[in-house]
């Protein structure tokens, strides 16, 4: 179930001078927590997400389902996605 | 982070800092999973609230899948239960390296009832060194790892005597045990 862009939100947190970022992701259905470290490509139309973290915090396992999250993200620059809730 | 990549996530979102505890000190830690299902982004907050660096942080999580422990340095740890705690909601444990306290080796030596000779013996330690840390005036202090070994000693004499010792027999009858027990007879 596609969101409007008016009903997800984004917190970001930066921890240091590092490019790891927490992102938390608020949708009406629940939140996700994810983690990774992020570098840009392609002069900066891309956005590449390397060893991709992400924790349920209100949503139960797969509540948003890898399939919501790629079309959250907008696109399909990830290395691969390590998941710790199986 | 590059001022570019943090104007493209400003138009995702706000971009925030880390709160940190608000008072704390360092030490170390040693982290391991505490069941298989985790919260790898909880704990790595957790961390980072305590100043570990969040690359640092993520590195040491993502360790644990092919190591079973990540020692990591946490430069503001207010309460040791209060981490552990945040830690343990999020799959994981953690304990804190011993600090490393100043050992009396006059009592530690006493309390095993050994000479200073055989103190020294005992442990591989030169007796002038030994002699010199028991001096209560113009001695010299155990340095970091002597320290650390003198902690170990007082922790496990017995362990650590051990540990200083080679036994001449084959390593299969070495294993076998010092006591040389008998194995537990199978009725089976």
């Amino acid at each position: 179930m596609p969101f409007t862009t008016s009903e997800v939100e984004f917190e970001i947190t930066e921890a240091d001078s590092g490019a790891v970022v927490i992102v938390r992701i608020s949708t009406p259905i629940g939140s996700l927590a994810c983690m990774a470290e992020l570098v840009e490509e392609d002069q900066g139309r891309t956005l590449r997400t390397i060893g991709l973290h992400v924790d349920d915090e209100t949503l139960g396992p797969n509540g948003l389902g890898v399939a919501g999250l790629r079309d959250r993200a907008g696109g399909d620059g990830k290395d691969g996605l390590r998941c710790d809730r199986r | 982070m590059r001022s570019s990549l943090r104007e493209r996530l400003e138009r995702l979102g706000p971009v925030q800092g880390v709160v940190l505890v608000e008072s704390g000190s360092p030490a170390t830690i040693v982290l391991r999973r505490g069941r298989r299902d985790v919260r790898s982004v909880a704990a790595a907050g957790a961390l980072a609230r305590r100043g570990v660096p969040l690359t640092k942080a993520k590195r040491a999580i993502e360790s644990l899948d092919a190591h079973a422990s990540a020692v990591l340095s946490v430069p503001r740890l207010e309460s040791l239960p209060a981490l552990c705690g945040e830690l343990e909601a999020a799959g994981f444990a953690a304990t804190q390296v011993r600090p490393a306290d100043p050992v009396d080796v006059r009592d530690l030596r006493g309390a095993l009832g050994l000479t200073r000779e055989q103190f020294a013996l005992r442990y591989g330690l030169d007796v002038d060194t030994v002699r010199h840390w028991e001096r209560a005036r113009g001695g010299r202090t155990p340095d970091l790892a002597a320290l650390r070994f003198l902690q170990a000693i007082a922790r496990d004499p017995e362990g650590m005597a051990r540990l200083m010792e080679v036994d001449a027999r084959p390593a299969s009858a070495a294993s076998f045990g010092a006591s040389d027990r008998p194995r537990p007879r199978s009725d089976g």
